[in-house]
């Protein structure tokens, strides 16, 4: 007993432990942990570094290295991103690995079963955490993929558009509608090109931010309805670009879209729904008008 | 059981920050941090700032000791640091070498 260490749960370590007997780690521990006892990593510990031992028992998360002189086991629940090598090796069903495997005498005389992995995903933890974060961030800035694709959502509503840090365009739009355009080119795929190009020929965009039209030159004949569409199309540059959710609510955008130009009111993204036939059949009326 | 023990044999280097309680009977240099009990048992070294709510020395202890409540060096325990805390035994056979601010 007196020589069983235990890191308790409410415990962060950062630095190394080591030493002799068995230790059982519930909480934190920001470095290699290496002992010649056995090492239990219980299951809602987390260690940061490599691991060595007599017998590892592995429940709890580890990125690192496992290295066991007699085996190394993970149960159920093990999450383990690190290699691991032991003369025994047994990882029950429930454990994720990410690393190499190594089993047998250390000497290499058996070759490795190479990357066993049991399952080839990050852990979960990371993964939330990833995902909570780019929604915070979201709100108020950046362009980052996930936003995109929240935004229409919210647009689809007819209110104002989101992103209004990054975007320059957005501005312009409000200020005056046949100016921005700008990009669109970026969201828009080449179908797209009719509805956009017009806006841009029209105005010389004071070149905000993103990349200017790079797929499709303006084609002639289409500038006719520029002034209302530019409008609405440059907010939706500036709102998404993101293909696959614009092209979900094609509908449900170009008629925002409509409104706020409309109203004077910043357009939301309708970007894509150009794709539609009928999204841009609506618009071009919309135009006419 | 308390929290964290730190076995005999083993030596952590680096911080340690728990809000329990923390047993040294092994090594500890750096930094400990408690928000409870320390207990630095016969034969444990710690040599660390320490902060904890209350710490006992029965072993060696190096560094300056923050306790918000209690500082106890027992009999055999020995302490080298300066020490800060509302209260302070030193038993008959410690030893203690430090400044003592007891917050008066």
């Amino acid at each position: 007993m007196s020589d069983t260490s235990i890191i308790g749960r409410a415990t962060t370590i950062r630095g190394h432990v080591r030493g002799t007997g068995a230790i059982r780690v519930d909480g934190r521990v920001e470095g290699d942990v290496s002992t010649d006892g056995d090492v239990e990593v219980g299951p809602e510990a987390q260690i940061r570094g490599s691991v060595s031992g007599a017998t590892l028992r592995v429940a709890g998360a580890v990125a690192g290295d496992l290295t066991g002189g007699v085996a190394v086991l993970l149960e159920n629940g093990a999450r383990v991103v690190g290699d691991l090598s032991a003369p025994r090796i047994g990882v029950t069903e429930g454990a994720l690995v990410r690393g190499n495997v190594e089993t047998g005498p250390s000497d290499g005389a058996r070759p490795a079963f190479g990357s066993l992995s049991a399952v080839r995903r990050e852990p979960e933890v990371a993964r939330v955490e990833t995902g909570r974060l780019d929604v915070g961030r979201t709100a108020g800035r950046s362009v980052a993929a996930g936003q995109d694709r929240r935004i229409p959502a919210s647009l689809a509503g007819g209110k104002i558009p989101a992103p209004g840090a990054k975007t320059t365009p957005n501005n312009d739009a409000k200020t005056s509608s046949p100016t921005p355009s700008t990009s669109a080119k970026e969201t828009a795929p080449a179908t797209t090109a009719k509805t956009t190009p017009s806006g841009r020929g029209k105005a010389t965009p004071p070149a905000p931010t993103r990349a200017q039209a790079t797929r499709d030159a303006p084609r002639p004949g289409e500038r006719q309805a520029a002034p209302v569409r530019s409008g609405s199309v440059a907010a939706s540059t500036a709102g998404g670009r993101s293909f696959g959710v614009a092209r979900g609510q094609p509908a449900a955008e170009s008629a925002s879209a409509r409104e706020g130009t409309r109203s004077g009111r910043i357009a939301p993204p309708p970007v894509v729904p150009a794709l539609s036939k009928g999204a841009r059949v609506r618009k071009k009326k919309a135009g006419l008008r | 059981m308390a929290g964290t023990v730190i076995g005999e044999g083993l030596t952590i280097e680096g911080e340690l920050v728990t809000d329990d309680e923390v047993v040294v009977q092994g090594t500890v240099r750096g930094i400990l941090t408690s928000g409870d009990v320390v207990s630095i048992a016969a034969g444990g070294v710690v040599e660390a700032d320490i902060q904890a709510a209350s710490l006992s020395v029965g072993g060696q202890a190096t560094g300056n000791v923050t306790a918000s409540d209690r500082i106890d060096i027992q009999a055999g325990g020995r302490l080298v640091g300066d020490v800060k805390a509302a209260r302070l035994t030193i038993a008959d056979g410690a030893s203690f070498k430090g400044n003592v601010d007891m917050d008066v």
